[in-house]
This record gives structure tokens, sequence and C-alpha cells, in this order.
């Protein structure tokens, strides 16, 4: 009886492990590899225009007798100008759509001053430029003045800046620098600049 | 008696398989004193030696498709930056017999949010750029959107499963798949949407799991 009992047992035993063997190599006939696949999207560029396709903004004439150092000389809120963004592509969540603004700054204190041609001989004599953020109502007395070459925020960080229309204040100063005076901007004489915009992503 | 001294003594071996085979036991040890003989069928599935999966083509697990730009990828359907790597199977042994090999594709994708999203991997953890992902094409080194074609049509998504008969993406194993590194093409597509972009880094991790079933 008890030999009978082992003969059962013995294959038992026999089944169980070998079912143990096939089950671990069954587990191990699965195999995986993984890759990582990487790639940069580049956010867009952007090209921009003056709005009225002016060659020129010519802020008109002011007297000698009107100069001063404490207020603008000339704006051209009368020429409301504006900054038409074009732009191809998409930004991406952080970019920074900036417009930016470069000329011969003779300006001081970090303050831009933008001259660099006309018979005018004063070197106090020059422009300033401001910009409000797209679709904003131009507050123009609360507005910053842009600094030569330096980006300003002319959209929320990652919009689209695609058809964009920026307003643009152009004003003529005198800013002279000491030991000068406000007499060194009386000087009879064409003022000029050449300003050059620019919009990126930044 | 005799019984529950063989079964004290099976319970203080160190197997951990004992305690649940134990019913099985009684019931084959109740067999002897119902009939003199019984029998017992077994069976088991041997399974053939497993393939060693291996994607080449890639630099450390990497495949860097670059930068691309925004432009390119301004139209539904866009498809740029494509290059193509090979999955390699090795050491499968011999005889399969009737068990069927089996790669299962899955990652991350960009989902219902996009037009034919569920064939766009990305991961969302370490991308920054959205509505756009990876796609990719079994058994060939090129990939197109949209890959409608019946005859080109094998594009893979999150759970596509590939054996040697087409799946309804139209992926299929092919033939030579113990011998020959399969080319799979990929590139950065928008799929079916042609807005809302965004621009950043773009990144997926996709795995390709070989089994016999």
């Amino acid at each position: 009886m008890k030999k009978a009992t082992r003969s059962h047992i013995t294959p038992w035993w026999g089944g169980l492990v070998l079912a143990g063997a096939l089950s671990s190599g069954g587990a191990q006939a699965a195999n995986s590899d993984a890759g990582t696949f990487r790639a940069k999207i580049l956010p867009g560029t952007c090209s921009v225009a003056l709005d009225s396709q002016k060659q020129t903004i010519d802020l008109g004439r002011v007297g000698a007798g009107s100069i001063t150092t404490t207020s603008a000389l000339l704006t051209s809120d009368s020429d409301q100008q504006y900054i038409d963004v074009t732009c191809t592509g998409y930004p991406s969540a952080l970019s920074k759509p900036m417009l930016k603004v470069t000329g011969t700054d003779i300006g001081s204190g970090g303050n831009s001053l933008f001259r660099n041609g006309g018979p005018n001989p004063s070197t106090s004599l020059g422009f300033r430029v401001q910009a409000v953020q797209n679709g904003a109502t131009p507050n123009w007395s609360a507005a910053d003045y842009m600094v030569n070459n330096t980006g300003y925020l002319a959209l929320p960080q990652g919009n689209n800046a695609n058809k964009a229309k920026i307003p643009v204040r152009f004003s003529m100063w005198c800013m002279p620098v000491s030991p000068k005076t406000v007499g060194d901007c009386k000087s009879a004489g064409v003022v000029s600049a050449a300003l050059t915009f620019s919009f990126d992503y930044e | 008696m005799q019984y529950m001294t063989r079964h004290a003594k099976y319970a203080r071996r160190p197997f951990l398989a004992w305690a649940a085979s134990l019913m099985l036991h009684l019931s084959l040890v109740s067999a002897v004193h119902a009939a003199t003989k019984v029998d017992v069928p077994v069976q088991a599935l041997i399974t053939p030696a497993p393939c060693t999966v291996q994607l080449t083509g890639l630099t450390g697990g990497v495949l860097d498709l670059g930068s691309q730009t925004s432009e390119s990828l301004s139209a539904a359907g866009a498809v740029v930056g494509g290059k193509s790597f090979n999955v390699s199977l090795t050491q499968c042994g011999g005889d399969i017999g009737t068990t069927v090999p089996t790669i299962t594709v899955s990652g991350e994708t960009v989902g219902a949010a996009v037009t034919g999203g569920d064939f766009l991997f990305r991961d969302t953890a370490s991308s920054t750029a959205e509505n756009v992902g990876f796609i990719f094409h079994f058994g060939g080194t090129s990939v197109t959107w949209p890959d409608t074609d019946a005859t080109t049509k094998k594009n893979l998504k999150n759970g596509s499963v590939i054996n040697l008969t087409a799946n309804t993406e139209g992926a299929v194993l092919p033939a030579t798949w113990k011998t020959t590194p399969i080319p799979v093409g990929v590139a950065v597509s928008t799929g079916g949407s042609a807005s809302g972009l965004v621009a950043g880094d773009l990144q997926a991790k996709v795995t390709f799991t070989f089994d016999y079933q």
C-alpha cells in the first residue's frame, strides 16, 4: 500500500518540477527593446513692415524757442504708426515675441537717443521710440521707451505673433549730456535717424 | 493516519508550491483507494527559444531626428526629418511549431487631441512641443501621412500587434523575420491637424516587445 502510493506521488513531483521549468522558460521567451526618439521643433520666424508703408516718418518742425528737455519736442501722435508682423511657423510655449529696434544711439544712462544724420550740428537732439503690446490702446505717457538692440515683449509669452499690429511712437527729444545744456539743441537744421525694426521669438 | 504522517512530512519541506498542490495530492491518493489505476492526462506547451530584440541604428538607444522648423510643420499631414532604424530578432531558436511570432508596439501617443493622434508618439513628461509626434512605418525606411494607401498602410500606433498576418494598420512581420533585420521608418508629423502646433522639444520612448502567442 505504501509502495503504490509512492508510485503515484513520484510522477506528480516530477510533473510539478517540469511545469515550473516550462513556466520559467515561457517567461523568458518575451523580449523587448525600447528606443528613444528626439527632435526639436524650432519656433517660427517673423518679418516686420511699417503699416503705413512710409519710407520716412516726418515729425514736422519745432521752433528753437520751444526747445526743452522735459518733454518730447515732436511726436508721431498725429500720424499713428504700427509695425505689422508676419510670422511663419509657430512659437513654443516659452517663446517671447520680441520687437527690437536698432540704430545709432547717442543716448546715455541707458536711455537710447537715436540720431545718425542731418545737417543739424547738435549732438543732443535725437529720436526715441515707444511701443505697446499688440492690441493695446496706446497710453504713451505710461509706455516705456525702447532701448537700442533690446527686445520689447510685444505679445504675451507663447502667443503666435503672426498678423500682430504693434503700435509704435516716434518722438524727438533734446537730451544733452553734462556739461552740455538745452542750448546745444537750438541750432537750426534737419535731424534724422535710420531705425531698423526686427521681430523674433526669443 | 499514515496519510496524515506523510502530509505533515511534506508540509515541512521547503517547497513553495507544496501548499497549493495539497488538494491535488489528496485527490490522487483517494483515487488509489477507489481503483487500481488512474489516468492522469498531462500536457505542456513547449515554446521555442526566445528571440532577443534589438533596435539597431540608434546611438545609445536614442535616435535624434534633429531640429525641424515649425514652418515645415504648418500643414496637416506634414512629415519631416525622416530616418530609419532596424528591429533585429536574433537567437530565436529552431522550429516554432504552431506558435505565432508577435511584436507588440507600445508607447505614449498624442491621442484624440489631434486627428490621427493615436499614431503620433510623444511623451508628455519629456516634451514641450505639442500637437506633434513621431510616426512609424513598420517594414520600410520611409514614412508618410496620411497612410491611407492600402499597399503601404503600415503606420504603427500604441498597442499595435504585428505578426505574420497583416494587422488592422497593415503592418506585418516579414517571412524573413528570423534572419533579416526589419526596417522601420520614423519621422516627425502633425498628423491630420493643421493648427495648434507648439514648438519645442519632442521626445518619445517606443518599446518593441517580441513574444510567441
